[in-house]
């Protein structure tokens, strides 16, 4: 399996650090953030400085790691928040996919044919991967109930069914 | 070295607000209750208020899908995460995608998982119920 190339927008993060499936990130992509996504994953409010959200404690440990690339768009979109403004230029400018969990910014990138992954999309190849069991795959989708779409939802849910009675027995 | 903070550098401007003699009496006993002096309560209370209205102001638009959670999160003048935090907490939809479906049998096929395809096409064909108790989650 040949991984794919990814520009990190700050929601995908955030959001996947709630439900808990960034780990297995990258076993599948090359993940690639910019500054601006850097500074809004890892930045508190002023008033609360001390604080250390855990998408902020999980970037670094990644970056640390030497498992997060950084690369910068040569001219970021005058559109959006920063993060969002960078994170899909650097994709559009190198042909990369974007990984985004956010509708509006998500549907202007689609339109500039870049391929738009979220959450629930990572969620339901990390079961096809056989990486997570089917009981693992509905609680991840149920963990995104509060700040998704229920119709996006029911089609994750028929696809993991589908691909259950493909594995066979309860899909495991 | 410096021992106050920018903030505290700057001129200060000042506004006047008319009050009801109840609603004064009311503001004095309250003042009474704090440790702070009148005016310095007064501020407080309007600086939370602005912060309060900013944020509701950047969660209705954010709602109405107008604005992107960044854009959100500068209209209320608090950190991503912090509006993000708002969002979850209140229920905001955050996520819809017409193409989910699309986009997903086109990792199938970059990720050799030939297994999701097929499933793809057999739930486009049958289509999607939507569970009663699943359309009313998702603000927005």
């Amino acid at each position: 399996m040949k991984k794919q190339n990814a520009s990190l927008e700050t929601s995908f993060w955030t959001i996947g650090t709630r439900v808990g499936v960034i780990p297995y990130l990258f076993e599948f992509f090359e993940v690639y953030y910019c500054h601006p996504v850097e500074e809004e994953i890892v930045n508190t409010d002023p008033s609360a400085t001390p604080l250390i959200y855990p998408q902020a404690m999980l970037f670094n440990v990644f970056k640390e790691d030497g498992r997060l690339y950084h690369a910068e768009p040569k001219k970021p979109l005058g559109l959006f928040g920063k993060g969002e403004a960078g994170a899909i230029a650097l994709a559009y400018e190198q042909g990369w996919d974007l990984l985004i969990n956010d509708y509006r910014p998500l549907v202007h990138a689609q339109g500039l044919g870049i391929r738009c992954i979220s959450v629930p999309h990572f969620v339901v190849m990390l079961y096809e991967a056989k990486r997570i069991s089917k009981k693992a795959t509905l609680g991840y989708l149920n963990r995104l109930t509060p700040v998704t779409s229920s119709a996006l939802l029911a089609e994750a849910r028929a696809v993991v069914e589908k691909l259950a009675k493909q594995k066979g027995g309860e899909g495991r | 070295m410096k021992t106050r903070n920018a903030s505290a550098n700057k001129a200060k401007v000042s506004k006047t607000i008319r009050l009801t003699p109840e609603e004064a009496e009311e503001f004095s006993k309250i003042c009474q209750e704090e440790p702070f002096t009148e005016s310095a309560l007064m501020k407080r209370l309007v600086l939370e208020g602005l912060t309060r209205y900013k944020l509701e102001k950047a969660i209705a638009a954010y709602t109405r899908h107008e604005i992107s959670i960044g854009e959100g999160a500068a209209v209320a003048g608090i950190s991503y995460n912090r509006f993000e935090k708002e969002l979850w907490d209140r229920h905001i939809m955050v996520l819809k995608d017409p193409q989910f479906l699309q986009t997903l049998a086109s990792l199938g096929e970059s990720f050799e998982q030939p297994q999701l395809s097929q499933a793809i096409r057999t739930v486009k064909e049958a289509g999607v119920e939507i569970d009663e108790e699943e359309k009313g989650r998702g603000k927005g």
